[in-house]
């Protein structure tokens, strides 16, 4: 942690390129808190019939009793200063919560499953069947009869029984039925989980498929809404991250402090959360940096098709779109997609500047 | 070698049936199909249907689309509660809801007859207008892989004699001027660079040098391949050069390193000890060994490779693969798009062991069982 701090510091210091960088993020992030509260003439989605396709700073039609569109408006008259700002606002709000929601999933999978190895994570039969059975009944009374009940518009009670049977199922499972199966000899015997190989495979399930061409065909199969959206990035972008933490948990197990610490009998927990995720900080930093830039330009790109996006949604993808109808008007694509771009070079020169600071990666 | 590459074949395809299972079975299990948003939902002026005969047609259509059967060999059946018993006694619950209701349905599902035709060889056929799914896929998937590879070997070639240009020591300044500027361009989303050369190439605001739209709508352009292969053209420009400007910054920072890596090596020392020319020692002696890690950076980029091909057509209106995805997924047209995924994931399996067998081909040190 203080290492990255150390870093983050020197490169303040020493590259104009980072300072900038730095700067502009954290402009966009208090711009993008602050936006609701500011005095803008237009909301983003207010449309202006009679100033339609209007260029940047269009001098001739300023009346003095109406308020200025300075960067002009789109097809349908909707300001253009107000679509890139709040456009900002969305990019910001989807791809920063999707991002914490990967990193968090991804390092923890591929932490423990390099941690516990192939061999090291071990379940007797017993328990093995029990958990399979949990999990069934929770995931059929607690999550699948709920919401049968909700879609049905059965009454409150139907959805409280269904959780409290899941409820009581699991626990009778764990309490009284593995003791039960314990005392059978056959069901003791231990079998090895090769947690690592599991994932390894599941990420390779995931990444067969080009991310777009994965987004895309599910957000297909659902209406589009940006809880969906959401939840589909978070789906298909695990991965990239679980394989980063996987690789720095390996690298870290092979390393003395490690062995020290294992000799001296830490604990599994404790052994992964002070001593293998401190270590992959830094490559953290920078996979998140990437992957919000990542992000952004996906969500602006989902967004430019119309699929898996409510047209109602501001966004700078949205505003791009506008183009389709009418080729001449070059403002909906520059002054957006400007933006977009600078975000992303300003995301991807952070990330640019930590990696080649931590020494994961020659300077070129 | 042989046995290496079918054993990978042979185990790439339980793979590809567990994904496209995954896919069929999401996308038929999700509510809202296209029958029936055409069918039911039609409630237009010109529409003079009754309400029945609405229903008689839309029965049909499941009836010929087989979409009436269960989807899969078992179901868990909606909990059952009849609708009297829970308006008469409001507070009591019925049991019967929370017993699973689990029913076998045998081979007459879905996803049986979906998997049997698939082993046939048949994809099955499109929503929407009721043509084979794999005729449609050989019809678009000729554009999208010409402009891919054009693209792809342009776009190689280019990074590659940069890097060599930039790998010499006296190119100070166009080191200083060409790696910042790739940096930049690789920040510019696809969609949005495509969309600027839109409106600089061929839009009337600026200059009109391309047609834009509509590749191979204008009829057939001429008798023999080269003829059409001329007529077309005009229309590829625009694309390859955006594809080719997407993909270069990433290429050549990659091989750069690479050169740049393999440059400081022993043998490189030695080659331009005995006073070779340094242009000399970076194509003979260093290119061929940092070229190595490229291989396989020519198959990671499928990925990106046909994400753009999905941008770019949409935009330039490309009847290819992509744009073919863009408007099943539009139309809810569930076959095709099952067939897309399948195909994509298909060459990503081929593109990996092709890339593999390379490898070993180019460094026989490396062992492919091991």
């Amino acid at each position: 942690m203080e290492m990255l701090w150390l870093h983050i510091k020197l490169l303040l210091r020493e590259k104009l390129s980072f300072r900038l960088a730095c700067a502009y993020l954290m402009l966009l992030t208090i711009l993008v808190m602050v936006l609701p509260w500011l005095p803008i003439p237009y909301l983003p989605n207010e449309l202006d019939l009679t100033h339609t396709y209007q260029a940047p700073f269009p001098w001739e039609s300023k009346q003095p009793d109406k308020a200025f569109h300075w960067l002009g408006t789109d097809g349908l008259g909707r300001d253009m200063l107000a679509n890139i700002l709040y456009g900002a606002r969305t990019a910001v709000f989807i791809s920063i919560p999707v991002m914490l929601a990967v990193a968090a999933i991804g390092t923890l999978l591929g932490a423990f499953a390099a941690f516990y190895g192939n061999k090291k994570l071990k379940l007797s039969f017993a328990s093995l069947l029990v958990l399979l059975l949990a999990f069934a009944a929770f995931v059929y009374y607690g999550l699948y009869l709920p919401s049968v009940a909700m879609l049905t518009d059965k009454s409150i009670s139907y959805t409280l029984v269904s959780i409290s049977i899941a409820i009581v199922i699991v626990l009778l499972a764990i309490k009284l039925l593995l003791p039960l199966l314990m005392k059978v000899q056959l069901l003791q015997r231990k079998l090895s989980i090769p947690a690592d190989r599991l994932l390894i495979r599941l990420i390779e399930l995931f990444t067969s498929i080009p991310k777009l061409i994965l987004i895309l065909a599910l957000a297909s199969f659902m209406a589009p809404s940006v809880y969906i959206l959401i939840m589909l990035l978070i789906f298909t972008y695990w991965t990239g991250t679980a394989r980063l933490a996987r690789a720095e948990t390996l690298k870290v197990k092979q390393l003395p402090f490690f062995e020290a610490a294992v000799a001296l009998g830490v604990s599994d927990f404790k052994l992964v959360y002070r001593h293998v995720l401190p270590n992959m900080l830094a490559p953290l930093v920078v996979t998140f940096t990437f992957g919000v830039a990542g992000l952004m330009t996906l969500e602006s790109t989902l967004s430019f098709l119309g699929i898996g996006i409510p047209g109602t949604l501001v966004s700078w993808g949205r505003t791009i779109a506008g183009i389709k109808s009418n080729t001449g008007a070059w403002w909906l694509v520059l002054l957006p997609g400007f933006f977009l771009a600078l975000t992303v070079l300003a995301l991807q020169t952070f990330s640019h500047h930590v990696l080649t600071s931590t020494g994961k990666r020659k300077a070129s | 070698m042989l046995p290496y590459v079918l054993k990978r074949l042979a185990l790439s395809v339980p793979f590809l049936w567990l994904l496209a299972s995954l896919v069929f079975l999401l996308s038929r299990s999700l509510p809202g199909n296209f029958g029936e948003e055409r069918i039911l939902q039609q409630d237009s002026y010109y529409s003079k249907g009754s309400n029945s005969s609405r229903q008689q047609v839309y029965q049909d259509y499941l009836q010929r689309t087989g979409l009436n059967l269960p989807l899969f060999y078992f179901s868990l059946a909606e909990p059952s509660v009849s609708q009297a018993v829970e308006v008469t006694e409001q507070i009591g619950l019925d049991y019967r809801f929370f017993l699973p209701n689990l029913q076998w349905h045998g081979t007459l599902n879905q996803y049986h007859n979906w998997l049997t035709n698939l082993v046939k060889g048949n994809l099955g056929t499109s929503y929407k207008n009721g043509d084979a799914v794999s005729n449609i896929l050989l019809n678009r998937i000729g554009n999208t892989f010409l402009i891919l590879l054009i693209s792809m070997a342009l776009a190689s070639v280019v990074a590659l004699e940069v890097s060599v240009h930039l790998a010499q020591q006296r190119r100070q300044l166009s080191r200083k001027l060409i790696l910042p500027s790739l940096f930049v361009l690789d920040s510019v989303p696809m969609f949005v660079l495509a969309l600027l050369l839109l409106v600089l190439f061929a839009s009337p605001a600026f200059l009109q040098l391309f047609p834009v739209y509509g590749l191979g709508y204008y009829g057939s352009m001429g008798s023999n391949w080269w003829q059409q292969l001329a007529g077309k053209f005009p229309y590829m420009v625009l694309p390859i050069l955006c594809l080719t400007l997407a993909n270069l910054p990433y290429l050549t920072t990659q091989i750069y390193r690479s050169v740049t890596d393999t440059l400081l090596a022993d043998f490189s020392r030695t080659a331009k000890a005995k006073g070779l020319q340094e242009k000399k020692v970076i194509r003979k002696h260093v290119l061929p060994n940092a070229l190595l890690p490229v291989i396989t950076l020519l198959t990671d980029f499928l990925p990106a490779l046909v994400a753009g091909a999905v941008i770019i057509e949409t935009i330039f209106a490309i009847p290819g693969m992509g744009s073919l995805l863009i408007d099943s997924i539009l139309a809810r047209d569930y076959p095709v798009i099952v067939g897309i995924v399948l195909v994509i994931a298909t060459i990503k399996v081929l593109a990996h062991l092709t890339s593999d067998v390379l490898y070993q081909m180019a460094d026989p040190r490396l062992n492919l069982n091991g």
